[in-house]
């Protein structure tokens, strides 16, 4: 079992320094998306977990417009280099510049996007040589993690996966509680779904905000060889010293005890475009094949308007299927056909209008194929 | 730093076929659409195959250009089918895909010849990042939405890439890609097409001392008209327009307002505040949240939350769409709503100016009058010069 941690103190690391760590991730404020530590508590905790034996990873996770990127590399530049042991970045832009012009080894976070093979060995074949390790996404599935991590140690790439800790759901430069004269954290409870509890925290970097519960698949990934990531940065000491505890004893009474309800997130199984074919009417969606039109008015009695759209053409004598947005199916042979000033016509063609008889059951917007 | 007084192209969203006709008989250079898999809009109609080869015959027939989108982000199984979809848009010859997932740039890139548009998904933020995306194909960036026009020019500068910007529509308040709050409330895939639009809920937000109800994720509606002339200055290479989802009215007002305002800017070199006013005016004429400029001038501040439920009044609705016109003789509206005798009527024509007219009475096509129309009656209309069919009609108070 291989752990890294966010560190936000020396407590923190105390906690870890007999634990089976492998490595301490550190936040300079300036230049992570929560960062607790300004440059001089950086240097303190990374000269203390160098003694500790735990290797230092540096946090450079913000999102950087072109506006902020010289000053945010100039600053990270200024960083003593033997302080931190690898850099972990996800904005490929500073990703794409620290490889060109810095030397050292990084761990890129791929947590967004990268749900597929095809974008991780698109990104590791031209990068591999820089590469300690990569973050994998937590929406991925268990079958996935193994995939991808299995790939990725071929090519003497180390994976990693959120395994306990925060998930973060949105995030956004805009000051969304200063703007509500509020403070930098705030719960936020959504008066239009159950969900209530949401952590909603500010800093210079914009808003972020996170799920109810928190992700936790210790168990789930004992058996992986991957690196499990712990992430309590925004927790009390408890929090990490009793999942400690809790590695140690096997006690699930841990959970109990935890500031939040926990989830193992989308590990077991992502269903998240399942529910896709409901958000439209399937019914009157366009089949291409035998395509005629669709209706635009049925007036009782007197006829039904059709507007010819597919390739094909109409004439009188032939059989129409309808399909209302109900479903229902109906069958019509065209008897007559008439154009807009009520003239006898034979045959129609594309962006016609034509009107037949009055057909029960076909509503507007009924789509209309050739028999 | 650029300084060309290239007109940008003008690029609409297209919903649907009849939108896309709309937004390109309207003034659109160029439209974006989505298939039936791999956008980021499940709910929207999406085109069939043979809607998206009718599509992009009808842009070509007009010179115009047709973007297919696959901005979702793929999983393993999406690529099952990928390359087959690939060929058939390589055959239909549309002119680019707009794409987000670093696998699937990299597949068509290897697969196709199809220029790569680099989705705002990606949140391309600054040059690095767009050289990083410059290596693997992509030829024009579509850049995050909190890229200010300068900072877009500058992006060009440095990497010689086609730039474009969104200039009008809705605005996601995360990043975009890296928000997940509908994947985890809801099961529903944002960045899949599934986005339930959580951010515009309301919420009541607690810190150590206060309680608060508020829109707090909301954002305003962004529009850019105003900053038109910075576009052309800085030489962004094509403005965008939210709304796949939005309706036809939508599609042509955005379509005719910005395309009339190109071109008065190409004509006059400038747009004054009598004519600046009047296309603000035009794009009054539809719902929308409350404008702001979003980032294209200055990063959006605390101004920008949309801190209410209830859209802006509208001054115009939509009334329908003109689907036939017999010469001399009448005219006819497929009517999207209910409109009564009397009312003023507004004919937006596809090039410049609009017919204004008074419905005196209402006559279905049975010559039959009617003391108010309903969604899905066919209206006659006698016979006005200068409207065309597929004319967009609006009622107006």
């Amino acid at each position: 079992m291989s752990f890294s941690i966010v560190i936000k103190n020396e407590t923190d690391l105390d906690i870890i320094s007999k634990q089976d760590v492998s490595e301490v991730i550190l936040g300079i404020n300036e230049l992570s998306r929560n960062g607790q530590l300004d440059l001089e508590k950086f240097y303190t905790l990374s000269h203390k977990a160098q003694s500790l034996g735990f290797k230092r990873v540096l946090l450079f996770d913000v999102l950087l417009s072109e506006s902020n990127f010289k000053k945010s590399i100039e600053l990270f530049q200024s960083i003593d280099h033997l302080s931190y042991d690898f850099i972990r970045v996800q904005d490929l832009g500073v990703f794409n510049y620290l490889v060109n012009n810095c030397s050292g080894r990084f761990q890129l976070i791929l947590e967004t996007s990268f749900h597929n093979i095809y974008s991780i060995k698109a990104l590791v074949q031209k990068y591999r040589n820089f590469l300690d390790k990569v973050i994998l996404s937590y929406e991925l599935t268990k079958k996935q993690v193994l995939e991808y991590s299995q790939y990725l140690r071929k090519l003497h790439i180390r994976s990693e996966l959120l395994c306990f800790g925060s998930i973060l759901l949105f995030y956004t430069p805009r000051k969304l509680l200063s703007a509500q004269d509020l403070k930098d954290y705030a719960l936020a409870n959504s008066k239009e779904s159950p969900h209530k509890g949401y952590e909603v925290i500010e800093n210079d970097h914009g808003t972020f905000m996170y799920h109810l519960k928190d992700l936790l698949i210790f168990n789930e990934l004992k058996d992986l060889e991957i690196d499990k990531r712990i992430d309590l940065s925004h927790k009390n000491k408890d929090e990490l010293a009793n999942f400690f505890k809790y590695i140690r004893s096997g006690d699930k009474s841990f959970v109990e005890l935890l500031s939040k309800k926990t989830t193992r997130g989308y590990f077991s199984v992502n269903k998240t475009d399942v529910l896709f074919p409901k958000l439209k009417n399937i019914r009157i969606s366009r089949v291409d094949e035998s395509y005629l039109g669709r209706v635009l008015e049925n007036k009782k009695g007197h006829f039904t308007a059709l507007k010819i759209e597919g390739m094909k053409k109409v004439q009188v004598g032939e059989s129409l299927k309808f399909i209302n947005p109900e479903g229902k199916i109906i069958n019509h042979t065209i008897q007559q056909m008439f154009d807009l000033s009520l003239c006898n016509i034979n045959q129609a063609v594309k962006d016609d209008i034509i009107l037949i008889a009055s057909l029960k059951k076909v509503t507007p917007q009924s789509k209309v194929y050739l028999n | 730093m650029a300084n060309t007084q290239k007109i940008p192209e003008l690029l609409a969203p297209a919903g649907s076929l009849e939108k896309l006709k709309i937004a390109l008989s309207y003034g659109a250079d160029a439209v974006y659409l989505g298939g039936q898999k791999y956008g980021l809009r499940a709910a929207a109609d999406n085109f069939t195959n043979h809607e998206l080869t009718e599509a992009v015959e009808f842009a070509h027939s007009r010179s115009k250009q047709v973007y297919v989108v696959l901005n979702s982000f793929f999983f393993d199984s999406d690529f099952d089918d990928l390359l087959e979809f690939i060929k058939f848009l390589e055959r239909i010859k549309v002119d680019a895909l707009i794409v987000s997932d670093l696998g699937v740039v990299d597949f068509i890139a290897l697969n196709s010849h199809i220029p790569i548009h680099l989705s705002t998904q990606a949140s391309c933020l600054n040059s690095e990042s767009a050289k990083f995306w410059k290596d693997y194909g992509v030829k024009r960036l579509i850049l995050g939405r909190e890229v200010s026009i300068i900072e877009a020019a500058k992006i060009k500068e440095s990497t010689g890439l086609e730039v474009e910007l969104f200039i009008h529509g809705s605005m996601c308040m995360s990043y975009s890609g890296n928000c997940t709050i509908s994947n985890f409330t809801q099961g529903r895939d944002s960045n899949r097409g599934g986005c339930s639009h959580s951010c515009r809920f309301d919420y009541d937000l607690t810190d150590s001392n206060n309680n608060k109800a508020a829109f707090f994720m909301s954002s305003k509606d962004l529009n850019g008209l105003s900053l038109i002339d910075d576009f052309i200055k800085y030489g962004i290479d094509s403005i965008k327009v939210e709304g796949r989802m939005k309706g036809p009215l939508y599609a042509a007002t955005i379509s005719k307002t910005y395309k009339e305002a190109l071109n008065y800017h190409q004509s006059q070199k400038t747009i004054d505040s009598a004519k600046l006013n009047y296309f603000q005016n035009e794009l009054n004429k539809f719902t929308h949240r409350s404008y702001f400029e979003g980032s294209l001038d200055s990063p959006a501040g605390l101004e920008s939350v949309f801190d209410e439920r209830d859209h802006t009044k509208n001054p115009a609705r939509v009334f329908g769409t003109v689907i036939d016109v017999v010469d001399n003789e009448f005219f006819v509206i497929d009517s999207l709503t209910k409109v009564l005798p009397n009312s003023y009527i507004e004919i937006l024509k596809f090039d410049e100016g609009i017919i204004k007219y008074k419905l005196e009475s209402l006559r279905d096509l049975n010559d039959q009058e009617l003391d108010s129309t309903r969604p899905n009656q066919l209206i006659k209309v006698p016979f006005i010069e200068g409207v065309a069919k597929n004319n967009l009609v609006r009622v107006v108070s």
